[in-house]
């Protein structure tokens, strides 16, 4: 193989890569889960739900790029609810972080927080 | 296996629901009603301006935020105001909104009487009335409800078979690990079937003769706050009684009690008692206890849903994935909402589009991660054993089923008759609770307001389905083979037929009386003592009345 078809190969595998995390959004991780940037996260997603805080529920962010907001849990009467999570996804474009709200593609950015991707 | 789990209880009910206003009522809308102004909005019979113009205008203006740190959205209005949202709201969301006779409201004076008259007074083919779940509380004590702690208990589901005398209470259940299952010369505290002789040195069968009697025994029942110690006279199945000493604990919720698989010649059955799906620890709770069955590979399984009053219809959903997986339930609905004619394809609350329930088949963020797959059973039949207080969500998990061709065997009593549902709707600190839809499943059944019961029931009415009508066993311990219930499945797996003799009509031994209407037709102050305090009292068809 000549040294252009080498470098030309490289570059493009170059680019590739950088499509996942400089480029277009892919699929992420947060690069931290300790209290700070969980807070973080929340307040994007509060951002996101127009909520004032919100509730996290299952699943690790530096793991999973899948998070979920919790409703408000029904009431002792309410025997055939309806309320779901609201599922989310992180990404990352350009090397910074959004959350994703899956239902309706508002996408708020998570500011202070590392991720890379998934 | 047990594990340890304490079903949190749920808030008291009772059951004065006003009767319905008879005849017709109107189905247009239109601009006929002006607008709130200086002297109000007016009345014209069967004749509706949008909800939203009345929403949030009210008497009593609430300022700040409420316990979620939601400001609230109160607006200075009327009485008058609230009442025309309710008319209005009514007719743009009620199953049922046109057997509801228009009023005017001004001929009222007070929001929840009027709100008591929205609603159908047509009765179901067993002559019991088509809405018995119209029902409004305080928006305060509804999302101090939904935010609450975890409740003191012993651990025990307290029952009140008979509230007047002479009074029965008895244990239906316990959880491991908690006050009721300590040990007391080798055996339990409490145990299921065991009936409550006296509390503090006081009669509960023929006392309480004295409010400060009737206190003494409620306190001791039923605390309200951990670590109060009472003492009770026991009497246990077989007749021996003994005096225990518990102190009250602060419990959470675990909707599974608790699991077994049961070895057959046929292979190993599973059982499962599933007391709520209302809890977000409910989805990881199902998952896992289904994880425990296919681990054990359970060729068949009981659900025991007989205490099971309903809760989240997705994790209905998510468990009868876990049945009947994928080759029976993909591109099929679990239930679809139907409203009221008027709202077409749309969701007349939502204001979106009315999207059916699928069978979900990942982790929907609950308690169980979001998109992790669900490892199903795949069974082609289920055993699911029913009493009165299986309800809503959990007869969804067995008309979800039927649509897609599992076979439900059914054993136990009539279940509750409740394909409804609603969406609690707050305006000026009353929260409205209105029956607005229908859940029907992939066939597009939902007729079952006389509830689901086995083929041999005696009554005409419920909806039947193969199985086997039998006596809740209160002298047997739960998930025990020789248990009434599951022993009939048991039998019926094994043979096809019932055991005999069975029936709902047949008491246990212990001869228990079916006491939930005694105790809401009770004029004895212990009845609405008990209602206030039992929060275990939250199976429909009785429902809260509006306060």
């Amino acid at each position: 193989m000549s040294r252009g078809r080498i470098l030309s190969a490289a570059t493009g595998a170059i680019i590739l890569a950088g499509c996942h995390s400089l480029g277009g959004p892919a699929p992420a991780l947060l690069t931290s889960n300790d209290a700070a940037a969980m807070a973080r996260l929340e307040a994007a997603l509060a951002d996101a739900m127009g909520q004032a805080h919100v509730v996290l529920g299952p699943g690790d962010p530096t793991q999973s790029p899948n998070v979920s907001v919790l409703p408000q849990p029904p009431g002792p009467l309410e025997d055939r609810s309806l309320v779901l999570p609201t599922r989310f996804r992180l990404e990352i474009e350009w090397g910074r972080c959004f959350v994703v709200r899956e239902d309706g593609g508002v996408r708020k950015r998570i500011e202070g927080v590392g991720c890379r991707p998934a | 296996m047990q594990k340890v789990s304490v079903r949190l209880l749920a808030g008291s009910l009772a059951a004065l629901l006003l009767a319905g206003c008879g005849g017709g009522g109107g189905s247009s809308s239109g601009a006929g009603t002006p607008p709130p102004g200086a002297s109000g909005p007016t009345w014209t019979a069967n004749v509706f301006q949008p909800a939203s113009t009345f929403k949030n205008f009210c008497a009593t203006v609430r300022t700040g935020v409420d316990a979620r740190g939601t400001p609230f959205p109160d607006k200075a209005g009327t009485l008058l105001e609230e009442l025309f949202w309710l008319r209005s709201w009514t007719q743009e969301t009620y199953l049922w909104n046109t057997e509801v006779t228009d009023q005017n409201p001004a001929s009222f004076t007070d929001r929840v009487a009027y709100f008591n008259t929205l609603k159908t007074p047509a009765t179901t083919a067993s002559g019991k009335p088509k809405d018995q779940f119209h029902f409004s509380q305080s928006t305060a004590d509804y999302l101090a409800q939904v935010t609450s702690a975890p409740a003191a208990s012993y651990g025990a589901e307290i029952r009140v078979f008979a509230a007047s005398p002479p009074r029965d209470v008895r244990i239906l259940f316990t959880t491991e690990g908690t006050p009721a299952t300590e040990l007391l010369a080798g055996t339990a505290k409490l145990s299921r079937g065991a009936r409550i002789l006296a509390a503090d040195g006081v009669d509960v069968v023929n006392g309480g003769t004295s409010q400060a009697q009737l206190d003494t025994i409620n306190n001791a029942i039923f605390p309200k706050s951990p670590n109060e110690t009472h003492t009770l006279l026991v009497q246990y199945p077989g007749g021996a009684q003994r005096t225990v000493t518990l102190t009250s604990a602060n419990l959470v919720a675990d909707p599974v009690n608790r699991t077994a698989v049961l070895p057959t010649a046929s292979g190993n059955v599973g059982y499962v008692l599933l007391n709520t799906f209302s809890p977000f620890s409910s989805e990881k709770a199902i998952v896992d206890a289904i994880a425990a069955m296919k681990a054990q590979s359970v060729t068949d399984l009981v659900l025991d849903l007989r205490y099971n009053g309903g809760g989240l219809l997705a994790v209905a959903s998510q468990l009868s994935y876990l049945v009947a997986g994928p080759a029976k339930t993909s591109g099929r609905i679990f239930e679809r909402l139907q409203f009221n004619a008027a709202a077409g394809a749309a969701n007349p609350v939502t204001g979106g589009t009315n999207t059916p329930t699928p069978f979900y088949t990942t982790g929907l963020g609950f308690t169980v991660t979001n998109g992790v797959a669900l490892q199903p059973l795949s069974l082609p039949r289920v055993f699911v054993l029913t009493t009165s207080r299986t309800c809503s969500a959990s007869e969804a998990v067995i008309n979800g089923l039927r649509g897609v061709n599992v076979d439900v065997v059914l054993i136990g009593g009539t279940t509750c008759g409740k394909p409804y549902g609603f969406y609690p709707a707050d305006n000026c600190g009353q929260t409205y609770f209105s029956v607005q839809f229908k859940g029907v499943n992939d066939k597009g059944f939902g007729d079952y307001a006389d509830g689901f019961a086995a083929a041999d029931a005696s009554s005409a009415f419920p909806v039947k389905i193969p199985g086997c009508s039998v006596a809740d066993d209160f002298d047997s311990e739960l998930g025990v083979a020789s248990e009434g219930m599951l022993a009939a499945a048991l039998a019926y797996r094994a043979s096809g037929t019932c055991p005999a003799p069975s029936g709902v009509g047949l008491a246990p031994a212990s001869t228990v009386r079916t006491g939930e209407n005694a105790i809401a037709t009770s004029a004895l102050p212990l009845a609405v003592e008990i209602l206030r305090n039992n929060r275990d009292m939250s199976a429909p068809p009785s429902r809260t009345p509006a306060p």
